[in-house]
């Protein structure tokens, strides 16, 4: 019995030795999650922590505002939008490039029924002659995509 | 301090009195009490709000069960320090933007406030946040710890938050699969 008891001693104090050995961050509610994950760059980072541990597998499922920043497909979107959690939406804004409409088709249906807020979908279509030229200057001077960014889905530094 | 409960009169007294007072008196599940202004308490905080309203605020203390008195501490800093400062024009300017929620950013001392907290008095003030239906101070805080999850790793993020990863290589394998496209620019 005493053996048992100080086995656990020793592996409680072991972690605590570290700083902290209690996983906190995900024992809060699914919902203050939510406000966490909002808070990252964008939605893929978001849909990323699902990786971290099972708790985490679905918690971005949870999201009340998506932003499909050219990734994934229309499909994909649609399952997304489909799925059995899914929230009620406040915004999802969605950019590709040079779709053709059945792309948009996928999931806008699946999207009207999710969404109470806003949707922005923005496709980008290569214009001809100078304006095309005109349109990869001025993304070479912003840097890397900007041009496809919205303001709340930067990317890490 | 013991109130006469006998007597309507003395306790109507001190209904009065407890009305006129322009601070709560909140007790921690460690039995500390502490003082903080009832318009900022009820301004900044949905539950106590409801409590000041519905009449259910203990002159000698309102029972707060679930809050220690560290992180209790820190919520009546908070509505303190509150009460005294000014919205700036940033602050309210920033909610209205092009297709984003309406999050504000801290404010400067709002980020202080958080920054000196340690690791597990952040994570009992996020909870005592929640509870007491503290909505600015709980997107204050999730922003703290938003910031520490930013830029980083999988492995660095599970280290930072002490996450074991209990899943099976399989699962691993399925996830990166079926959101391929979220881990693309890996």
């Amino acid at each position: 019995m005493a053996q048992t008891g100080g086995e656990i001693a020793a592996k409680r104090s072991k972690p605590s030795e570290d700083g902290a050995g209690e996983d906190r961050l995900s024992a809060l509610p699914d919902d203050v999650l939510v406000l966490i994950l909002l808070r990252l760059d964008g939605t893929a980072t978001a849909v990323r922590t699902s990786i971290l541990s099972p708790r985490w597998r679905r918690v971005w499922a949870l999201l009340p505002e998506l932003h499909f920043d050219l990734v994934p497909d229309g499909h994909r979107i649609r399952e997304i939008l489909d799925a059995p959690e899914a929230p009620v939406l406040r915004c999802i804004s969605v950019t590709t490039k040079d779709a053709g409409p059945g792309s948009a088709a996928a999931w806008l249906p699946i999207a009207a029924r999710r969404l109470i807020g806003s949707l922005v979908y923005r496709n980008m279509v290569p214009g001809n002659d100078g304006e095309e030229e005109e349109e990869e200057k001025r993304r070479e001077r912003q840097g890397a995509d900007a041009k496809f960014s919205y303001p709340v889905s930067r990317r890490p530094p | 301090m013991e109130v006469d409960k006998g007597k309507g009169e003395a306790e109507e007294t001190r209904k009065v009195a407890e009305a006129d007072r322009d601070t709560v008196t909140l007790k921690s599940s460690d039995g500390k009490l502490f003082e903080v202004s009832k318009e900022a308490a009820a301004r900044l905080s949905t539950v106590l709000a409801g409590m000041i309203a519905g009449g259910s605020i203990d002159d000698n203390g309102t029972d707060l069960k679930q809050i220690g008195s560290e992180a209790l501490e820190n919520v009546v800093d908070y509505c303190n320090k509150h009460a005294n400062s000014i919205p700036s024009a940033a602050l309210i300017s920033s909610s209205i933007s092009f297709n984003t929620a309406p999050f504000k950013e801290p404010e400067e001392w709002e980020r202080k406030f958080v920054d000196r907290l340690s690791h597990d008095a952040l994570f009992d003030l996020v909870e005592a946040a929640n509870f007491l239906g503290m909505e600015r101070l709980l997107d204050v805080t999730c922003h703290k710890i938003s910031e520490m999850m930013k830029g980083k790793s999988p492995d660095q993020i599970r280290e930072v938050f002490n996450i074991k990863n209990d899943y099976t290589k399989e699962e691993l394998e399925e996830i990166r699969q079926e959101l391929a496209w979220a881990f693309y620019d890996d």
